[in-house]
């Protein structure tokens, strides 16, 4: 009986290796790690959806785990402001031409585009889901290069019941208030922010290369002039 | 062995719970008093936002971590937009001291700040007034030395 359940144990870690093919940050990103950026600019993100909301969501919720990635984080506020009075409301302005300028007039190492693609509640009788999907990239202000790039979806069952304490307080959350996705963004952000290389101030810094991820292929390389 | 591993797994929770709990930074409710600007900008959620970031400064000395990147310079930056420029001098420099990485960002904030107090200088020069600085305690000290020859 033990040794049955034991093979099913290994059975199943195997196929959760077997599913999705891993790749070393190491090998995925190497120019994390030669580059090796210490400052973060956060761009605001360019909203695919039609969720007005998902964009203040995702800029105040993104300083968090970029922080905790060992990065600095420019105060998100205060570029916002000096960029609009600077009259650069659109970020897929940006996106297209060379970030240098980031580099003179911040000091930023490095800018990251984010891209919402996805922001959709469905609602059924009882609970539902919300799903958050992101692209994230970070361009380096040198070499108007991709540093790194992860696409993270984070789909949050909110029909309590399945025995997941932290779905149950989830879905008591969104009951008691309909509105309120940051927990999920910032759910979203964690997720996808684990696969970057950790920066100076984390005390992993340079040694994370071997960490496993999903490999999502690799990030095209641009050449943006 | 079912103890075994019984104990394995709640060492492993412990474990896992310890992590989460030191972290390097507490954020407190940052995303959420900034997101009730971003939905309604007003004056009661920015009064609400500038209480945390204080109180996100205040955590940090009491269970002695580094205050987060950005929430010096951030309460800096709306002192300087109440129009104490000079205090705002004092916040970014403990972001400087703090973020050696940031000089670039905070540098160009400074300039900003110091051009308004010059400005205020020199219209406060044109009237006589009997105490010009010395107003408030902490905001007044010289800490920063900014060369005001820096700007056109």
């Amino acid at each position: 009986m033990r040794i049955i359940r034991l093979m099913a144990l290994l059975v199943l870690c195997l196929s959760a290796f077997g599913c999705a093919k891993m790749v070393t940050k190491q090998d995925r990103f190497p120019e994390m790690y030669s580059e090796q950026p210490k400052t973060i600019l956060v761009l605001p993100p360019m909203n695919e959806t039609t969720a007005a909301d998902a964009k203040a969501y995702y800029t105040t919720t993104i300083a968090e785990p970029l922080s905790f990635n060992g990065y600095y984080v420019f105060p998100v506020p205060i570029v916002e402001e000096l960029m609009q009075q600077e009259g650069l409301y659109d970020t897929e302005l940006i996106y297209g031409s060379s970030v240098h300028k980031f580099k003179e007039h911040f000091g930023a190492d490095a800018v990251l585009f984010t891209k919402i693609k996805k922001w959709d509640l469905v609602y059924v009788v009882i609970g539902g889901s919300l799903t958050v999907g992101f692209e994230s990239e970070l361009r380096s202000t040198d070499s108007d290069r991709t540093l790194w790039k992860y696409n993270g979806q984070v789909v949050v069952d909110l029909s309590g019941g399945s025995g997941n304490i932290f779905v149950a307080i989830v879905a008591t959350a969104i009951n008691a208030m309909a509105t309120d996705y940051v927990p999920y963004a910032r759910m979203a952000n964690y997720q996808t922010y684990s696969t970057m290389p950790v920066g100076p101030r984390n005390p992993r810094y340079m040694q994370d290369g071997d960490d496993q991820l999903v490999d999502q292929g690799a990030i095209e390389p641009e050449a943006v002039n | 062995m079912r103890t075994l591993a019984l104990f394995a797994c709640l060492a492993l929770m412990l474990f896992s719970l310890g992590c989460q709990g030191k972290r390097q930074y507490d954020w407190c409710d940052y995303s959420n008093t900034y997101y009730a600007i971003a939905k309604h900008d007003c004056e009661e959620t920015r009064v609400k936002h500038k209480a945390e970031l204080e109180r996100i400064v205040e955590t940090a000395a009491k269970k002695q971590l580094q205050v987060p990147p950005g929430v010096y310079a951030e309460y800096g930056f709306l002192l300087f937009k109440s129009g104490k420029s000079k205090e705002a001098l004092v916040w970014y420099q403990k972001e400087r001291e703090l973020y050696p990485e940031a000089s670039v960002f905070l540098d160009m904030l400074s300039r900003v700040a110091q051009k308004e107090i010059d400005k205020q200088k020199a219209s406060s020069e044109d009237a006589p007034v009997e105490t010009p600085v010395g107003t408030s305690p902490a905001g007044s000290e010289p800490v920063v030395t900014q060369s005001p020859a820096t700007q056109g």
